[in-house]
């Protein structure tokens, strides 16, 4: 009897606010610290979701503890320019937004009429 | 008193461990910004605002979910026994073949409670390998 493991991907389902997957996106390139994050995500959005210092750290330290990003070890790492980098799960959960959005897009667009718009 | 001062003093509205994790980080974000708009009156109200709004929500939150576990030196703190690298990786090494039992029957909903806990254990000694101290950690 041949058994087959199947793995089970298991995201949360709510959808993600736009800061947060603004956040997640930024840092699927590459590991940034707070400054560089807040600015990514200004650009990323065209300057639209500008971040004050405090809400992007609750964010940070929710992210943190769900496991969705992690701190990342530089050699000039001080206490006050800590990098973050986004883990596998982050990775996954965005990938999930992404897709959910890119239903939504593809659903609104069919009834719209704007087939190949 | 600077900005930075006053920024800093509304920093101790947080939580403890929130502000032993990050107020360094903070302050130094807040410097950088403050630096590059100077004199700007709208981003002075928005990170004032946003200071004051997020420790209100982190004290929410930690009041209606605190559901952490205590670090191992808070661990060591209550029972007076230090928990210990090895006792660390025994216990994840024990959540790891709980989970795999859990998939052999079928129940998912433990399976994903024990990859939690293992992935929680595997966070707290990568923290200790690094020399991290753990959020809210006593230090008296």
């Amino acid at each position: 009897m041949q058994y087959v493991i199947m793995r089970h991907v298991v995201t949360d389902a709510k959808p993600l606010s736009e800061p947060v997957v603004l956040m997640l996106t930024s840092l699927a390139s590459e590991p940034k610290h707070g400054y560089a994050l807040l600015k990514d995500v200004e650009e990323l959005s065209d300057g639209r979701v500008q971040l004050s210092t405090g809400t992007l750290y609750g964010a940070i330290r929710r992210l943190l503890e769900d496991r969705w990003i992690e701190r990342f070890e530089q050699q000039d790492t001080s206490r006050d320019k800590q990098a973050y980098r986004l883990t596998a799960r982050g990775r996954m959960q965005l990938n999930a937004e992404i897709a959910r959005l890119r239903h939504l897009l593809q659903s609104a667009t069919n009834r719209l009429g704007l087939k190949g718009a | 008193m600077r900005v930075s001062d006053l920024y800093r003093v509304l920093l101790c509205l947080y939580p403890g461990d929130f502000r032993d994790q990050f107020s360094e980080e903070i302050i130094s974000v807040f410097e950088q910004r403050a630096a590059e708009r100077t004199g700007t009156f709208n981003f002075f109200l928005m990170e004032f605002s946003g200071i004051t709004k997020g420790a209100c929500i982190m004290w929410l939150a930690k009041i209606l979910t605190d559901k952490r576990i205590p670090s191992p030196s808070e661990a060591a703190d209550t029972t007076g026994t230090p928990v210990t690298m090895a006792e660390l990786n025994n216990q994840r090494e024990t959540a790891i073949r709980k989970m795999v039992a859990s998939i052999a029957r079928h129940d998912f909903i433990n399976a994903r409670r024990y990859s939690d806990e293992e992935a929680r254990l595997k966070h707290i000694l990568h923290d200790l390998e690094n020399g991290i101290s753990a959020p809210g950690r006593r230090t008296a």
